[in-house]
């Protein structure tokens, strides 16, 4: 059982969060205010935190300056505000991860899974290294076994989804085009193969990413590419 | 005018033989009866008397004033015999004896056989062949009938008052006083002028009768030729118009100072050659080249000057008309310059007439010396220091306007860097500029301000938003038995999702609308974007079953573009696509490849790239009742589509997104054919 703290303003917007992580057999601490927040964070054994930034006395950002004084949990961050720089400005300020207004609730729930995995199993992964072993951040794929791992769940490829994962992990950070992923994939010249490849990469972001919209791992380049995001630099 | 080149070569070769033939014909008609190249008439003329008189009264005066260069003398009793050169040649064997007191002069050799009086007297009269006259006391004794008859006449050149310098005393002769004895054959003998032409002269004598057809006939093709070379010249094959090549812009005056300068060369020859009899061959060769370097020479020049005057190049190839036109067209900048301020006009004028005025009184003053020189060259290098200083200030203000006029409305001039007259001028558009700059910032401020508020009130939805699609979202999950409250709870999931949509739209539209989106143009190809997206979509199309067909003949274009925000351009195409093309239709994707656009179409692209175009056609479900301008329109959607979701908001934005990357957006609607066409740069 994770506590999880999640502060708004809007009261309605709280309890819906504590009705959906609720579900998910997380403990909820409300407060709606960032004055509220840290006094909450003082008192309990928070895991977790869900941050609005635009709220009264103490905003968002500030609020998050407090916490990553001392403290080292993760921290999403909600917000009406769906600028890029706002965004970046979140990310800056030490949050983990942004989500804007209006939320999916489905992606709010495996975004806060993803984070508290990650911060209560962080050591583990190392583990995971070996032979046949292909890894960027928490992207996983064991050749030996053709398992695929984001973040702790694992993922069901088709054959070609996974070599074609399999070769842009290979070559992370590198960016691909069309044509280069279906000779390397399929060894041999391609021929009208375009759509197939970009619905292949489509089908894959699906699978493994939470917001394929805003993928973390395999990311598009348009008019140039896809790649792997590489996480160990 | 078709060039005949055969035609031409004749007509080179022809010309200047025509040309001779007629000169030669023309010397000879005119020189024929002319007594100094007809050796019969001039021996029978009184020129001959006269000259030949003059001749020798010249020698008999030269014996009295005792004005012989002394070359050779010898005694004969008391007498003494000067030798003299023949100094004329005109005449063959002409020989003289002047006798007076007891001093003679002679141009016979001195030999042991003319060693004395007598023994002269014996040459000169010795040939039979020889005409001879003597004058002794007075008398004339001759066998040339001419002298017989008006020899007489000329006895008045011998009776003169001699001043004698040596004396400064006058010496009076008399034809009387001397004794003359001379002789001479009727020929001419080896001078250039007269006997060289007498003698060509007298080989053409058996053609005489030729000549005067040979005139008018050779004066007629002469000028049909010109006239022909005339047109012709300037005219080549294939080529239209007067085609000048290099020589023809050389300088007119470079060229006439190169004929010169070569002409001058036979002209010393002729002068270097010592023309005798003999030599006829070599003066006929001679001539001949003589004539046709000039000729060579005029015919280039000519040819040039022609050619010039047809192409109306004439004034301008000349230094002289270069000077004029670069003068007139400095004195137009300055005009132009002028113009600006009429005072200021008066003024440079003024001063200018005043240094005019000092430079004449220096030169009064001072005449032409290092003074003159100095002060004048000063005083004109002020003036024209000060009036290239005011055009180049005239020209500042100019470029500030147009600067201002373009939109770049950055610096402000300087008042006090100008001179007094501008100054006014300098400050009100210095006030302008900062009018305009200020109505620009106005502007920018309060599009600003509008999609501050747009974005604002955007956010002050999303908020209230978030609750309303996350308890509809709860309430889904609930079970409720009620099949109406179930649809409208479908409805309402709906209708906040479509809010939600549109407030994004909204926030987009007013960002991509006021250009307040920074953008990071890179190199993309457009072909591999397209494929990108055809497999992002390739799911949605195949719901409506719609057949993507993508024509594009190169697999590489590159455009400079933002990767994402082009994305979003064939992204809200397609979105359009999948929500308003007829099921079960075909959509066509071509690119092409455009070197060249037309000039309407180029507007706002870079002129000198080409252009590719990516042209997104499709057959709409519904009627287009409506006009493409108003399709564009925010909000603005196909009347029967006003209820599927979406904001209309997709083209206004997909368009002001591909302007933002300097791009093209055409939205053309034929019947029910929705066809989008982008155009961007290639690089």
């Amino acid at each position: 059982m994770y506590n999880i703290l999640a502060v708004d303003d809007d009261k309605e917007i709280v309890k819906a969060i504590e009705i959906y992580l609720g579900k998910e057999n997380y403990k909820i601490f409300k407060a709606y205010d960032g004055n509220e927040a840290l006094k909450i964070l003082k008192e309990n054994d928070i895991q977790l935190v869900i941050l609005d930034i635009m709220m009264p006395n103490k905003d968002g950002l500030e609020t998050l300056e407090e916490i990553r004084k001392d403290k080292k949990i993760p921290v999403i961050m909600l917000s009406a505000k769906s600028e890029d720089i706002d965004k970046i400005n979140g990310l800056n300020c030490g949050a983990d991860d942004y989500v804007t207004k209006p939320f999916n609730p489905v992606e709010l729930i495996a975004r806060v899974n993803a984070l508290i995995r990650r911060y209560t199993q962080f050591g583990t992964i190392q583990e995971a290294q070996g032979s046949g072993i292909i890894k960027s951040g928490e992207l996983i794929i064991n050749d030996d076994l053709k398992k695929v791992t984001v973040e702790g769940n694992s993922v069901k490829l088709t054959p070609t989804e996974y070599n074609i994962l399999k070769f842009l992990t290979k070559n992370k950070g590198k960016v691909f085009s069309i044509e280069e992923i279906y000779t390397n994939v399929w060894e041999e010249e391609s021929f009208a193969a375009e759509n197939i490849i970009a619905v292949h990469i489509r089908h894959i972001r699906e699978k493994i990413e939470i917001n394929p919209k805003e993928p973390k791992y395999l990311k598009v380049i348009w008019g140039v590419g896809y790649k792997i995001e590489n996480f160990e630099e | 005018m078709r060039e005949n080149r055969l035609l031409k070569i004749i007509c080179h070769i022809l010309l200047p033989i025509l040309i001779v033939t007629l000169i030669v014909s023309i010397i000879y008609i005119t020189t024929k009866d002319s007594i100094y190249y007809n050796e019969e008439k001039y021996f029978q003329s009184e020129d001959f008397v006269r000259i030949y008189m003059n001749e020798i009264a010249n020698n008999a005066k030269r014996l009295v004033n005792d004005k012989i260069s002394i070359s050779e003398s010898i005694e004969d009793g008391s007498t003494t015999i000067y030798y003299t050169e023949n100094d004329t040649v005109d005449i063959k064997e002409k020989y003289f004896l002047v006798i007076y007191d007891n001093k003679a002069l002679t141009n016979v050799d001195l030999t042991s056989n003319t060693s004395s009086i007598q023994e002269i007297k014996d040459y000169i009269g010795q040939n039979t062949n020889k005409k001879y006259l003597n004058i002794i006391d007075g008398q004339i004794q001759t066998n040339s009938e001419i002298i017989q008859s008006i020899g007489l006449r000329y006895y008045y050149l011998f009776e003169k008052n001699i001043y004698d310098l040596t004396t400064g005393e006058y010496t009076t002769t008399s034809i009387n006083n001397f004794e003359i004895y001379s002789s001479y054959v009727e020929e001419f003998d080896g001078s250039f002028d007269i006997v060289a032409i007498a003698n060509i002269l007298k080989q053409l004598e058996p053609y005489e009768n030729y000549i005067y057809t040979i005139i008018p006939i050779s004066a007629v093709f002469i000028l049909l030729i010109i006239l022909y070379l005339i047109i012709a010249i300037g005219h080549k094959k294939g080529v239209k118009g007067i085609s000048l090549n290099d020589f023809d812009r050389i300088p007119l005056e470079i060229i006439f100072f190169m004929y010169m300068m070569i002409a001058c060369l036979p002209i010393a020859l002729l002068s270097i050659l010592d023309f005798t009899e003999t030599q006829i061959n070599l003066i006929i060769s001679v001539l001949i080249t003589v004539y046709f370097v000039f000729y060579i020479l005029t015919m280039i020049t000519l040819h040039t000057m022609i050619k010039r005057i047809k192409a109306k190049m004439f004034w301008k190839t000349t230094l002289i008309g270069k000077l004029c036109i670069f003068v007139k067209q400095e004195y137009e900048k300055i005009k132009g310059n002028i113009r600006y301020s009429s005072s200021l006009k008066t003024k440079i004028l003024a001063s200018w007439i005043v240094v005019a005025g000092i430079m004449i009184f220096l030169l009064l003053a001072f005449r032409i010396s290092f003074l003159t020189f100095v002060l004048s060259g000063a005083l004109f290098a002020f003036m024209v220091y000060k009036t290239l200083k005011i055009g180049k200030q005239y020209a500042e203000i100019e470029n500030k306007l147009k600067n201002i006029n373009n939109g770049n409305n950055q610096e402000k001039l300087n008042s006090n860097d100008y001179i007094p007259e501008f100054r006014d001028t300098v400050n009100y558009i210095n006030d302008v500029s900062e009018g305009i700059e200020n109505a620009v910032q106005d502007r920018m401020k309060s599009e600003r301000l509008k999609a501050e508020l747009i974005t604002n009130v955007s956010h002050d939805i999303k908020t209230p938003l978030t609750s309303i699609i996350n308890y509809v979202d709860l309430l889904k999950k609930e079970k409720i038995e009620n099949e109406k409250a179930k649809e409208y709870i479908e409805i309402l999931d709906n209708k906040s999702q479509r809010l939600k949509k549109l407030t994004e739209d909204l926030i987009e539209a007013s960002k991509v609308s006021t250009g307040n989106i920074s953008l990071n143009l890179e190199k993309i190809n457009i072909v591999e974007l397209i494929n990108q997206a055809i497999g992002e979509f390739a799911d949605k199309f195949k719901k409506n079953n719609l057949d993507i067909i993508v024509d594009s003949k190169e697999a590489e274009i590159n455009i400079m573009a933002d990767s994402r925000y082009m994305y979003r351009v064939i992204e809200n195409l397609f979105i359009n696509i999948a929500k308003y093309a007829q099921n079960n239709s075909r959509v066509y994707i071509d690119l092409k490849v455009c070197p060249q656009i037309s000039q309407k179409e180029k507007t706002g692209l870079s002129p000198n790239l080409p252009n590719v175009i990516i042209e997104i056609k499709n057959i709409s479900e519904d009627r287009l009742n409506i006009s493409a301008d108003e399709l564009m329109q925010r909000f603005v959607r196909g009347d029967k589509s006003r209820n599927t979701e979406g904001s209309g908001l997709g083209l206004s934005i997909a368009q002001n997104l591909t302007e933002l990357q300097n791009g093209k957006f055409n939205l053309k609607l034929d019947g029910d054919l929705f066809k989008v066409e982008l155009i961007f740069d290639i690089v």
